[in-house]
């Protein structure tokens, strides 16, 4: 509507113009076996870069991986919850230790006998009913 | 997925499920759109080696923007159409290292005058004349005569009004008419009844 080509002497008409664009528009470059590889290899790259770029992302945020060995140390000592009750062993032998060690040390050097007639337990050797329990004064002055 | 099941997917919907890591979408987007931005390209810049980079190049930067991609913000071809050419005219402004409007002297002495080779002969006739367009009016026409978009689109593609193309392509189909009409008879238009 806009073009006048037809009402011009020495110029292509519109039909004409329209038929070069529609041979133009057939003529259309086909694409290589070579090129469409090269777009499909492209897209591959891409692809595997962005998967590789998730997967680092996804195991920086994964907890790190502990040493094989420390690993081993682990299984070894059959593993978590095992290690969890000899370190809560360890604390506790640890804050009884700290807590009354005139205990701990007469319990350890002392001799205990037992009074199976009257089927209670007595201190014959060394020990008293005190060093079976943790003495308060022994906590205090302790600290 | 066969690609068969894939025809009737948008090109939106391909290139999201390429985005969240489908193969099979890449090779449905790469067989709908590499042969139209070949062709496109291959008209911008009469060079088929040239025209294949331009077309794989686009098609990188399309695999590359696929998990970004805005939903319903623009065509995906649309988008591809405006990276070729601007791909496009980057080398030929480097080819040529002149003006954008500057506008070459037409190629004289067009080869084979054989029947056979009339068509061949029209269409490079039309290219040539495309080639010696000023830049805008040759993308307006390209898209809008041989491409066979529409105005809006090409408005986006080229990031002008819709009235700017109509002008665009106006004047370039007239620069074209006069510019081939000493080729009419080689053309084998003499007898169109202008």
């Amino acid at each position: 509507m806009t073009d006048r080509d037809d009402k011009r002497t020495g110029e292509l008409t519109d039909v004409a113009l329209n038929a070069l664009f529609a041979e133009a528009r057939e003529e259309t470059a086909l694409p290589s076996g070579d090129l469409m590889a090269r777009v499909l290899a492209d897209a591959e790259e891409v692809m595997a870069q962005r998967e590789a770029e998730e997967a680092a992302r996804l195991s920086a945020m994964r907890p790190k991986q502990r040493h094989p060995v420390m690993e081993a140390i682990i299984a070894a000592l059959g593993g978590w919850r095992a290690v969890a009750g000899l370190a809560t062993a360890g604390v506790a032998g640890l804050a009884f230790g700290l807590g009354a060690p005139t205990t701990v040390t007469a319990l350890a050097t002392g001799s205990y006998v037992s009074d199976s007639a009257l089927g209670i337990e007595t201190s014959a050797g060394g020990y008293e009913i005190d060093d079976l329990m943790p003495s308060f004064y022994d906590l205090v002055t302790e600290g | 997925m066969p690609l068969d099941a894939l025809n009737d997917v948008s090109d939106e919907a391909l290139l999201i499920a390429f985005g969240n890591g489908d193969r099979a979408a890449a090779q449905a987007l790469t067989m709908r759109l590499t042969p139209k931005m070949l062709g496109y390209a291959a008209r911008y810049l009469k060079d088929r080696a040239e025209a294949e980079d331009v077309a794989q190049e686009a098609m990188l930067r399309l695999w590359k923007i696929a998990p970004d991609w805005r939903q319903g913000e623009a065509q995906v071809s649309t988008w591809l159409y405006r990276v070729v050419t601007n791909l496009c005219t980057d080398r030929l402004r480097k080819k040529r290292g002149k003006g954008l409007d500057e506008i070459a002297e037409p190629e004289d002495g067009r080869p084979s005058q054989e029947a056979v080779m009339m068509q061949r002969q029209r269409v490079d006739a039309l290219q040539t004349a495309l080639g010696d367009l000023p830049e805008r009016q040759r993308e307006a026409v390209v898209l809008r005569h041989i491409e066979g978009l529409g105005n809006p689109e090409i408005a986006e593609i080229l990031d002008i009004s819709v009235e700017a193309v109509e002008s665009l392509t106006a004047r370039g189909k007239r620069a074209l008419a006069k510019a081939l009409a000493s080729q009419r008879e080689i053309l084998g238009f003499e007898n169109d009844g202008s």
